[in-house]
């Protein structure tokens, strides 16, 4: 029976969980479920999972209707290069990203500050500046702000 | 709230807020790390950005301000 579980996990969702996912003591559906969505979303851990679904959970049908038909729609994204913005990781990173290429598409200059390997990157106009361990370096943020002179600093409350 | 303070002392008078997921705000019954001294920053911040009306009513709940709504989802959908 279990062995058909996985067979039947693998066909409906391309991945392969383990028969020790399964012979876990105290295995719930619920919990099952998040095993394969996680599997699914690759490097989001349990904290941006926990994250994701409360975004979901704050959206209207229609929004999620319209947020599902444009996944469906952009199944084959652009490249981007390294950056913790690109591809963005999370909930909070999407909704940031395209609230900034919506500012970009209207004519503002952005400029992202994030956690990454270190460079330079771009997505839908957005520059991206991503600097290794942004926590201990965190005066280039300032630098930056004082540099760039934007009209607005937006800070997400993911960080 | 490293990088909330770091932006706020680079540029208090510019500060939007974009306040997501309840559990990573400083502030509210949800938060995993409340913090009086960062709440009051995104209390004076210039505007908060939310992207839905639970989380607008939350802000106005547990901050006592007032958040824009704007739908990520929209944006997505207006900017395809």
């Amino acid at each position: 029976m279990r062995v058909l579980l996985l067979v039947r996990i693998h066909e409906s969702f391309g991945i392969e969980l383990s028969i020790d996912d399964v012979y876990s003591a105290g295995l719930t559906l619920a919990e099952l479920a998040q095993r394969i969505d996680l599997l699914q979303l690759g490097d989001l851990d349990s904290a941006e999972y926990a994250e994701l679904l409360q975004e979901i959970e704050a959206m209207s049908d229609d929004e999620v209707r319209h947020l599902l038909a444009e996944v469906s729609r952009r199944a084959d994204p652009p490249d981007i290069e390294t950056a913790a913005h690109s591809p963005p990781r999370g909930g909070s990173t999407r909704s940031n990203l395209i609230w900034l290429e919506h500012l970009a598409s209207s004519g503002h200059e952005c400029r992202v500050v994030c956690s990454g390997e270190p460079g330079d990157a771009s997505a839908g106009g957005v520059a991206i500046l991503s600097v290794k361990d942004l926590v201990r370096n965190r005066c280039v943020l300032s630098a930056e702000i004082r540099g760039f002179r934007p009209d607005f600093v937006l800070v997400s409350s993911r960080i | 709230m490293c990088f909330l303070r770091e932006a706020y002392g680079a540029a208090p008078d510019r500060l939007v807020y974009l306040a997501h997921t309840p559990q990573f705000l400083p502030f509210g019954p949800a938060s995993w790390n409340p913090d009086p001294q960062a709440a009051a920053i995104v209390r004076k911040a210039l505007a908060v950005v939310v992207i839905g009306a639970h989380m607008q009513g939350y802000v106005r709940e547990h901050l006592g301000r007032d958040a824009a709504v704007i739908s990520s989802a929209d944006l997505w959908k207006d900017t395809s």
